[in-house]
């Protein structure tokens, strides 16, 4: 998919956090996401970046390329890096009915993501890891 | 996100305002080893201000309970709405903490 409004080059790093959300609020706002579908959107968006910062280029540091479109009204962002080929879609729910003790940190953060978003995808391209995520922010009242 | 503590007789009321998040996770993790470290076992944490939480944040509330708890702390949670509340369902944590209206009710049920 081509999604080249604008996009984003950043070290896949933590600290690099608040870079890529003042880059998001800008087209969640563009796409109608009032505050609370704003935090919707940048909560899916950490998420999938400390994915990227945690297990695309262990042991030495790489980038991230963020790119953001409207798409029908929808907010499309779409994160690429040239790490080792991972799929964080292949990381099976947690089981969230589980109690204090035996709750494994693991899997929230991808749980999230797929509550989220109204489609996500994922896709090996040209040596690079290329998540897809997609919102649409009519339904942020409930 | 901005800490703040207020020492009440039944537990020491922790304040969070801002995000919780991969940022800032540490900086709440840090704040609870000083109090636990201080011999603090009862704490009400007061989500009133909190904006905004991600799993990072989840992670350190549920590492930092289990200290409380294996101490045979309490930690209670008050005021937990809009986003975080979101979060918290989405999580199940909800199920996990006592999570209470407001700090009175939640310090109310640390002395009960």
């Amino acid at each position: 998919m081509t999604c080249s409004l604008s996009e984003i080059t950043i070290s896949a790093d933590l600290e690099k956090l608040y870079l890529l959300n003042g880059f998001i609020v800008h087209y969640a706002e563009a796409s109608g996401c009032d505050m609370t579908g704003i935090n919707r959107v940048l909560l899916a968006v950490e998420e999938a970046f400390v994915n990227i910062c945690r297990y695309a280029y262990p042991g030495h540091k790489g980038e991230v390329t963020v790119s953001c479109c409207l798409e029908n009204g929808s907010l499309v962002v779409v994160f690429a890096d040239k790490g080792i080929p991972f799929n964080m879609l292949s990381v099976p729910d947690p089981d969230i009915s589980i109690g204090m003790d035996e709750r494994s940190p693991g899997g929230l953060g991808i749980h999230f993501i797929r509550k989220l978003t109204s489609s996500v995808l994922y896709s090996r391209e040209n040596g690079s890891n290329v998540l897809t995520l997609k919102f649409s922010c009519i339904r942020t009242t409930e | 996100m901005i800490i703040q503590t207020v020492r009440e007789s039944a537990a020491m009321v922790v304040s969070l305002s801002g995000r919780l998040d991969t940022v800032t996770a540490p900086d709440y993790e840090k704040k609870f080893d000083e109090l636990i470290s201080r011999e603090e076992i009862n704490f009400v944490v007061d989500f009133d201000k909190l904006e905004y939480i991600s799993s990072a944040g989840l992670r350190v509330i549920l590492a930092t309970s289990r200290r409380i708890k294996g101490k045979n702390g309490k930690i209670h949670l008050a005021n937990i709405s809009g986003n975080v509340k979101e979060v918290f369902e989405m999580s199940g944590f909800a199920g996990i903490f006592p999570v209470y209206g407001t700090v009175a009710e939640a310090l109310k049920m640390i002395t009960g």
